[in-house]
């Protein structure tokens, strides 16, 4: 007796499982983000706000996503669907994020510039990092954080494309570490948080290159890559971090 | 469903678990696995239970292996003390969600246990006692009806009434849906009427695996005046004696044949069944423990 596969309701589960935690961290950034009328004149739209804060959030939700893995495999689960539930209730999440902010930011803007005298910014993310002096700690850092940032005035689709791309790296990353840590031990744990900042590192210059915003001073090296390289290499960089998490869990055991 | 493990080995790094396992299970009955700690017990469960492989050999589910297998895994529940810190849904909300994956489970009698169990109300399962959290781990194992359900003694932590609901339970539900049940314990001489069958790991092997009358024809108890018992025990394998005034109650390994029961009976002895739990003992002293 064969019964259908059971990925798609394990990604459907994960999904709305992250989604809940989903509205609440939009829930308490939006509280966050209106509270800072009352401190400051200007204003970040929420949209652009939610940008970095989305990244960390994806990041550790990320990290989480290993405990589903015990769960399921104790509720008769293959790790191999639940693998697969994963990467598409995340992939959705990623996309989905981005069209929330959106519809959060577009009521926020109405209400903010009908009942109030502050202006919103979408503050690209360059302006921030004008003064950094070339230390590398701080690049990897501020490269980790700022992303590669187009606002959703100039071009909507390429604006929540890359925010779905971004969080959804980071959500892979995090997952990628937590499965190394969970796999084999704290020391490739440790290993595998270099692969990520070397994975987002990659990811953010290539993004850098298409969009002709500067690389940052470490990484100018990278400024060989021909334009037309970069997005495959993006895709590239993106399966191996998917196909590394298959491999640390495929066989990954138990422990109880 | 059938089990059959060929030659199955596990190590952990450079420490070997388990040594060359050879058993078959094939009828839904219950088994009750036994073995000291440390014997292997978890460790050949949890590659029944696809937690985790085995190093060498082959364990095999209805001819195929299990690891990974979508088909089998959800047909096997491995139930064990599981640690629940951070889960915040209630028994009740859990068990709800229990049969989008389990094919058999039946929510009308998980509901029906967790009032028997009184697991009802709204606090989170990392909220209840030990003892609740492992009569919820029960209540999963047997409303999932899984044709193989493991239970590695998750009713340790419960209570002496709590665990002969579980006991009552499972004889109950075992008798309309049977299936073949796996419980591991140290409680020998609690669960021992439990079992159909029993299986006696030590160090890693198999020592053996037979039904549980054929095991405990193995030995018998004598009792008697403390003369006579000593005069019929006398070259016999003593697994244990004790001794009330003259009284004396020998339990003696090794089957009895014809001419030794007459002996016991013109010397007044009453012969009776050995206990499980004394031949588990017994068969699985260390070296250093024989005196």
């Amino acid at each position: 007796m064969n019964r259908p596969s059971l990925f798609p309701k394990v990604s459907l589960d994960l999904f709305w499982v992250q989604l809940t935690w989903t509205f609440w961290a939009l829930g308490i950034h939006l509280i966050i983000n209106i509270g800072k009328i009352f401190l400051s004149e200007h204003l970040d739209t929420f949209y652009s706000a939610s940008y970095v804060a989305g990244n960390i959030y994806m990041f550790v939700i990320g990290i989480i996503a290993i405990n589903f893995l015990p769960y399921y495999v104790e509720h008769g689960i293959t790790r191999k669907d639940y693998f697969l539930g994963n990467v598409i209730a995340s992939f959705g999440l990623s996309i989905v994020i981005p069209i929330l902010t959106y519809l959060i930011s577009l009521v926020e803007k109405l209400i903010v510039t009908n009942f109030s005298q502050i202006a919103l910014a979408d503050r690209t993310l360059e302006d921030i990092v004008i003064d950094i002096d070339g230390n590398i700690i701080g690049e990897v850092l501020l490269s980790f954080l700022l992303t590669p940032f187009i606002s959703p005035e100039s071009n909507i689709f390429l604006s929540l494309g890359l925010f779905s791309l971004h969080l959804f790296v980071f959500y892979l990353v995090g997952w990628l570490i937590s499965a190394a840590f969970y796999r084999i031990n704290v020391l490739f744990g440790i290993l595998f948080i270099a692969v990520a900042i070397a994975i987002i590192a990659v990811k953010d210059s290539m993004i850098r290159l298409v969009l002709d915003i500067p690389l940052f001073e470490n990484f100018s090296a990278l400024d060989i890559v021909p334009n037309g390289l970069a997005w495959p290499i993006v895709f590239v960089t993106i399966l191996i971090t998917i196909i590394l998490i298959r491999l640390l869990t495929k066989r990954a055991a138990l422990k109880i | 469903m059938h089990i059959k493990a060929t030659n199955l080995q596990l190590a952990y790094g450079r420490d070997p678990v388990l040594h060359d396992m050879n058993f078959e299970i094939h009828e839904p009955k219950i088994y009750g696995l036994l073995g000291r700690n440390g014997a292997g017990k978890t460790s050949l469960l949890s590659i029944i239970g696809s937690f985790r492989e085995a190093t060498s050999g082959d364990l095999r589910i209805n001819g195929v292996a299990p690891f990974e297998n979508a088909q089998i895994m959800q047909d096997v529940t491995f139930m064990y003390n599981k640690d629940f810190t951070g889960e915040t849904d209630s028994p009740s909300t859990i068990v709800k969600y229990l049969g989008r994956y389990r094919p058999h489970f039946d929510l009308e009698y998980a509901m029906k246990l967790i009032r028997k169990f009184k697991l009802e109300g709204n606090k989170s399962v990392a909220k209840l006692s030990k003892g609740k959290q492992s009569a919820f781990n029960v209540v999963v194992g047997l409303a999932n009806r899984s044709p193989i359900t493991i239970f590695d003694e998750v009713y340790l932590g419960m209570d002496a009434p709590a665990r002969d609901l579980f006991y009552k339970e499972l004889l109950k539900d075992q008798e309309l849906h049977p299936r073949i049940i796996i419980l591991s314990t140290h409680l020998v001489s609690e669960m021992d009427y439990l079992f159909d069958e029993v299986m006696i790991i030590h160090e890693g092997r198999i020592l053996l695996q037979e039904p549980y009358d054929a095991i405990v024809s193995r030995g018998v108890t004598v009792v008697g005046g403390k003369d006579a018992v000593a005069r019929f025990a006398a070259n016999k394998e003593i697994l244990n004696e004790e001794q009330l005034g003259d009284t004396k109650s020998v339990t003696i390994y090794g089957e009895m044949n014809e001419a030794d029961r007459l002996a016991a009976s013109e010397l007044g002895l009453t012969i009776g069944p050995v206990s499980l739990q004394d031949l588990f003992i017994q068969l699985t002293k260390e070296d250093d423990e024989h005196e």
